[in-house]
């Protein structure tokens, strides 16, 4: 079963992932389920983070469709999403795009540094703002994702370099116009 | 005089030719063994001597045209050949077209042992919706779901000898037209653990 999974913590991005959810509906007929805090949504967790980070690397618990396509809150989208669910149904275990900005800019130092240290500088950085990964064939991806976010509780795109490091997934990847682009608007930073 | 593979735990101004460049934590370089012996004293740096020595041992180069001179300084065994095949357990199969950044290789070879396939990818705009002809794209699209996606470079590719790697060898050779759409179909249907490299690696910046 497919299905959307947004993630909200506090009035901006609760308005955020409903103005997402009101657009994605126009052009996908997809189940959705909110995780956050508040009486609106569908998974209740409380916050343990700033950013809502430990519900991400929680995703796989937390949903329960098959294959699962996880956007940021500040997000609109403008088409249909199917194909990422289609490479999925192919054989491939996530879909992300690549990030072009400087490289963990915005996690700590110390975190960065480690993560050069484990993982090397050398492999693309993702942009984890939006993703479709199989639940079954990432259990053990999303395990490790965990134990490496709870190293500094920080961002989630260090933590999910070294994941990839230490236990390679079949990764296909998809271009700008889907995160950030003219099929899925990313408007960075509105839903904190 | 004689140059050691290092791995920086800390970060070192380096100059070549008078152009200074930044390394950082846990980038592999080369450098003269005194100051290997120096930074090794003071704890900026270590021998990765088991994971260097994996990366000299089994590794070949297959040079798609005549190999530079140049590429003697990698201490790989080069072959030529005109079609992509598994040379040794690490072959990076390579077209001179492409200048290689040989301080690059070592760290490929390296992410063979988690991957099994290494490729940078050509651009994060042009896509390939942007590459081949109509019909190419109609047939690529066809088995690859969506056109928006960034494509690999066919001129730089690490693959370990393993069977998703032979497998992607043989799908690579099997498909015709663009190369780069021709490449990105093959990785498409072989799904191999495959390392996307930033495109860097292809002296973008």
């Amino acid at each position: 079963m497919r299905g959307v999974a947004y993630i909200a913590y506090g009035a901006n991005a609760l308005k955020e992932a409903r103005l997402s959810i009101e657009s994605l509906k126009m052009h996908n007929n997809l189940p959705v389920v909110m995780i956050g805090d508040t009486p609106g949504c569908h998974v209740h967790m409380t916050i343990r983070d700033k950013g809502g980070r430990w519900a991400k690397v929680n995703l796989d618990n937390l949903v329960p469709f098959d294959d699962v396509l996880y956007i940021d809150a500040d997000t609109r989208i403008y088409g249909d999403l199917s194909a990422g669910f289609d490479v999925l149904d192919d054989g491939w275990d996530v879909v992300i795009t690549p990030s072009t900005a400087d490289w963990l800019w915005h996690v700590s130092d110390d975190e960065r540094d480690a993560t050069r240290l484990e993982a090397g500088r050398f492999i693309t950085q993702l942009q984890g703002g939006l993703f479709f990964f199989n639940k079954q064939r990432t259990k053990r991806f999303f395990e490790l994702w965990r134990e490496e976010w709870l190293r500094w509780k920080g961002q989630d795109q260090g933590a999910l370099l070294r994941t990839l490091y230490k236990e390679p997934v079949r990764v296909w990847s998809f271009g700008k116009p889907w995160n950030g682009g003219t099929l899925v608007a990313h408007r960075f930073g509105a839903a904190r | 005089m004689g140059k050691v593979w290092i791995r920086l735990n800390c970060v070192k101004n380096l100059e070549t030719r008078g152009v200074v460049s930044r390394a950082y934590p846990g980038d592999y370089i080369q450098v003269d063994k005194s100051r290997a012996r120096q930074w090794l004293a003071a704890g900026d740096c270590d021998i990765p001597a088991r994971e260097m020595s994996k990366v000299t041992k089994d590794c070949a180069v297959l040079c798609l045209g005549s190999p530079p001179e140049n590429i003697r300084a990698l201490k790989v065994p080069v072959e030529t050949g005109d079609k992509p095949r598994i040379v040794d357990t690490y072959t990076l199969i390579w077209d001179p077209i492409l200048a290689l950044r040989l301080e690059l290789v070592p760290i490929g070879f390296h992410l063979l042992e988690k991957w099994e396939v290494a490729i940078p990818m050509i651009d994060y705009d042009y896509l390939a919706l942007d590459a081949g002809t109509l019909q190419e794209r109609q047939d690529t699209k066809a088995l690859i779901r969506d056109l928006r996606v960034p494509l690999y470079d066919p001129r730089l590719v690490f693959v370990r000898d393993c069977p998703g790697g032979r497998q992607f060898v043989e799908n690579w050779n099997a498909e015709e037209g663009d190369r780069r759409l021709a490449l990105l179909r093959a990785v498409y249907k072989t799904k191999p653990l495959i390392c996307a490299l930033p495109i860097t690696w292809i002296n973008k910046a």
